[in-house]
């Protein structure tokens, strides 16, 4: 049995808007294997990005509601007091790569220093001993130390990635959470980042959340899958079993909506939008646009034990059905 | 930006940016000049000692406004002597001589004739005799006065006279030589004068011309030529004095006039270079720091902090500035002892940072909800750490370009408070130069120099900063780049 990176158990956070309290996450839970790759998809506004601010504890001020447990190596990082959270346990032992990497560079500050920077933070490294190891990180990511001396605007979009991939890497984190790290990106580029991920997840037996709305994307990187929708997780598996084998009606109709090679059949498309986060309906969040709707639906759906790892929170698989 | 050019690049291409630098270079070479040369303590050592400017004639205009009289205007002159010509023998008495020459060359008289004598030794109580000759051109020789100077009762031998206080006399106004010019005009040109004619006419006329006839009337013209002031001196053989200056005072003084104290404008002129580049830059330094640094605290930490730091420049930024700068200045220089320059400096900063706080806030505001900004908080930077580390650099350029926007500001604002007669009157600024001009009512008196250089060296002072200013603001703002 392999010992879990991270487990994550009834997760919450709602935010304080004016308009309302926004559930973004809504009691999740998963595992992460150490060294596997668990990809979250969902559409935009499904609360991908918002898990992954809870996990590395980035809470804008508005959080109404932060609960839940989260381990880390078994140990819990929730109730470590901020300070020492952001000493201990961000970028030392968790790292990130934001949702558009190309904004994550300082403009006026030179690449070098922005990657150096964690250990100089963390560590009390002096400048010059911090860009020694930046140095060596940037050859681990292939990029030519010249670069350290670089402003990112002299950068093409695929070199900053790998840059802020470098900025995430440099204290050597136990897990590295990757938000939508490639879409901003041509196909091309998108390859190359892919790659080097790959390498970096069999090299340093690196445990990942792969954050996307790109299910092929995920596909490729990912050992597992969840399926987010309005604030829950409602598939969760090995990435195989997902793929092939969903369950749930919305990441069936996910699924089809992947453009395929050579088949004769047109890309599916889920009418409707999801639902508003302030307020979501009562019961199954989903049941508004789910072609398999029945009364059950009005009720709050539970996570169904599938087979192996593979859960599923819909009332089609719940027992009393 | 199609093109990327460097900044220095984008400032040296603009013609205002090169002006600017051009007068900058200029002010600056200025200053360092005077800081070179000049005494630290010149405005008290030399600028409000009136004995500095004992021999100079008192609000005269540049030698250079010869150019526009038509008539060249007599320049001010001196003439020292340490050492006796000889002896003369006068009547069995041996007399020590010395001699003063003046060669009058421009075509006009004199304003004033001074002789001045310092350190008589003295070694005999029964003192010395001098005896003051002065001999015209056409060789007349007028004696113009005599007195004795004897060491008092019971001093040391030898007594040195006149070594406090040099003796002054003033010729072109001693009684007594009126009276001799008196006899001189009757013997030689047979006009029978009364002294309050003479008084009327000035002696100068009389020492430095001739009478001629115009239309019935006598008109003294001046007559050109080299005049010698002999000093004859009776005492023991020993005797001796130490130096003698004679001063012919012009028409017109310098490169830029004396005001009514007889001070050399150009000199105090000059020194109010240093004084504003200092005013401007340190006024504009401080308070851009303290402006740029609560403005970044305010937008970053927001809350409570935001909130006390902007009511408080809100309150301050409405403030009218230049009433409540005088009332801070006035209360402050009444302190005894506390350096007027430095309250006006004070309180220029203590209300020029609240602008700065407020628009830099804003831009904090949005900068701070930038990727990058999130994650330098990601990687556990401090608060401290974003502040002045990731925030400052992006604002870096914009806040340098409001320094030098505030710079004129400040030179003008202590200009300002000098002419309300609030500056220092020990230190001379281009301000304080201004006031004493208003003050002497030198614009209705037509003394014109004493009025516009000043004016227009602050003037040129707030152009060179408005100057470089205007340079720097493409490359602050790359919209108003021009393609």
């Amino acid at each position: 049995m392999v010992k879990n990176i991270l487990e994550v158990r009834d997760l919450y956070l709602y935010y304080k808007t004016y308009k309302g309290i926004v559930q973004a996450v809504d009691g999740i839970s998963f595992n992460i294997p150490e060294g596997q790759t668990l990809g979250i998809v969902g559409e935009s506004g499904c609360g991908k990005s918002s898990t992954a601010n809870t996990i590395i504890r980035l809470l804008p001020k508005n959080t109404y509601k932060y609960e839940g447990s989260i381990k880390l190596n078994g140990e819990e990082i929730t109730t470590i007091p901020m300070d020492e959270f952001r000493r201990t346990i961000r970028w030392r032992k968790v790292a990130m790569v934001f949702q558009g990497a190309m904004n994550s560079l300082n403009p006026v500050l030179k690449v070098g220093f922005q990657v150096a920077e964690p250990l100089i933070v963390h560590l009390g490294m002096d400048k010059s001993e911090a860009l020694d190891r930046a140095r060596q990180v940037f050859e681990k990511i292939g990029l030519t130390p010249a670069f350290l001396d670089r402003y990112p605007h002299e950068l093409s979009g695929g070199m900053r990635q790998r840059i802020v991939i470098a900025m995430a890497m440099i204290m050597n984190p136990q897990l590295l959470i990757l938000d939508e790290p490639t879409s901003a990106l041509d196909v091309s580029i998108q390859a190359q980042i892919m790659n080097l991920l790959k390498s970096l997840k069999k090299e340093y037996h690196l445990s990942m959340i792969f954050i996307t709305h790109d299910i092929a994307l995920a596909s490729d990187i990912s050992d597992l899958l969840a399926v987010m929708y309005a604030g829950e997780i409602v598939e969760y598996g090995p990435i195989e079993e997902v793929l092939l084998n969903p369950q749930h009606p919305y990441a069936q109709k996910l699924i089809a909506s992947i453009p395929r090679l050579r088949e004769d059949k047109e890309p599916e498309f889920l009418p409707g939008n999801p639902p508003g986060l302030i307020n979501p309906p009562k019961g199954c969040r989903f049941a508004s646009r789910c072609p398999y709707r029945f009364e059950k639906c009005s009720e709050a759906p539970d996570l169904v034990w599938i087979n192996g790892n593979h859960y599923v929170k819909c009332h089609l698989y719940s027992e009393g059905k | 930006m199609s093109v990327t050019r460097s900044g220095w690049q984008i400032y040296i291409s603009s013609l205002v940016g090169k002006a600017g630098l051009i007068l900058l270079i200029f002010m600056v070479v200025a200053s360092i000049y005077v800081l070179a040369t000049y005494p630290l303590d010149y405005g008290i050592r030399v600028w409000s000692n009136p004995k500095s400017w004992a021999d100079n004639p008192i609000t005269v205009p540049p030698t250079w406004v010869d150019f526009f009289t038509g008539r060249d205007l007599v320049t001010h002159h001196i003439t020292i002597t340490t050492t006796s010509k000889g002896t003369e023998t006068i009547a069995g008495l041996k007399f020590k001589v010395y001699e003063l020459d003046y060669d009058l060359e421009e075509d006009g008289f004199p304003t004033y004739l001074m002789i001045k004598i310092y350190n008589v030794s003295m070694y005999s109580e029964r003192g010395v005799y001098f005896v003051i000759n002065f001999t015209r051109p056409d060789g007349d020789e007028i004696r113009l006065i005599t007195f004795a100077e004897v060491p008092p009762p019971n001093s040391d031998l030898p007594y040195i006279a006149f070594s406090k206080n040099e003796k002054i006399i003033f010729l072109s106004k001693e009684r007594s030589v009126g009276f001799s010019l008196l006899t001189y005009i009757n013997s030689k040109y047979n006009l029978n004068y009364t002294i309050d004619k003479l008084n009327e006419i000035n002696y100068n006329k009389v020492l430095f011309g001739i009478p001629t006839e115009e239309g019935g009337e006598v008109v003294w013209k001046p007559l050109k030529g080299v005049y010698k002031i002999n000093v004859y001196m009776l005492g023991e053989d020993k005797d001796n004095i130490a130096m003698l200056k004679a001063v012919f005072g012009g028409e017109s003084y310098g490169f830029l006039g004396t005001d009514d104290n007889g001070r050399d404008l150009a000199q105090g002129l000059l020194f109010g270079f240093p004084v504003a580049l200092a005013i401007g830059f340190f006024t504009s330094i401080v308070t851009t720091a303290i402006g740029a640094s609560l403005g970044i605290i305010s937008g970053y930490k927001g809350g409570r902090v935001d909130e006390i730091i902007q009511r408080i420049s809100d309150v301050v930024y409405n403030f009218p500035f230049l009433p409540i700068i005088i009332l801070i200045v006035f209360i402050i220089s009444r302190m005894p002892g506390f350096p007027r320059l430095l309250a006006i400096f004070g309180a220029i900063v203590a209300l020029g940072w609240p602008g700065l706080t407020i628009l830099i806030r804003s831009m904090v505001l949005s900068l701070k909800q930038s990727q990058f900004i999130e994650a330098a908080r990601a990687i556990g930077a401090s608060d401290r750490r974003i502040m002045f580390k990731h925030i400052f650099p992006n604002l870096a350029p914009f806040i340098f370009a409001q320094m030098i926007f505030f710079t004129p500001g400040a030179i003008l604002a202590e200009a300002a408070l000098s002419f309300l007669g609030l500056g220092d009157p020990n230190i001379p600024t281009w301000g304080q130069i201004i006031e004493e001009s208003f003050r002497a009512g030198a614009a209705l008196n037509g003394w014109w120099w004493w009025v516009l250089p000043p004016g227009l060296l602050i003037m040129l002072a707030a152009i060179t900063f408005v100057f470089i200013a205007l340079g720097l603001e493409p490359i602050v703002n790359p919209k108003l780049q021009e393609r």
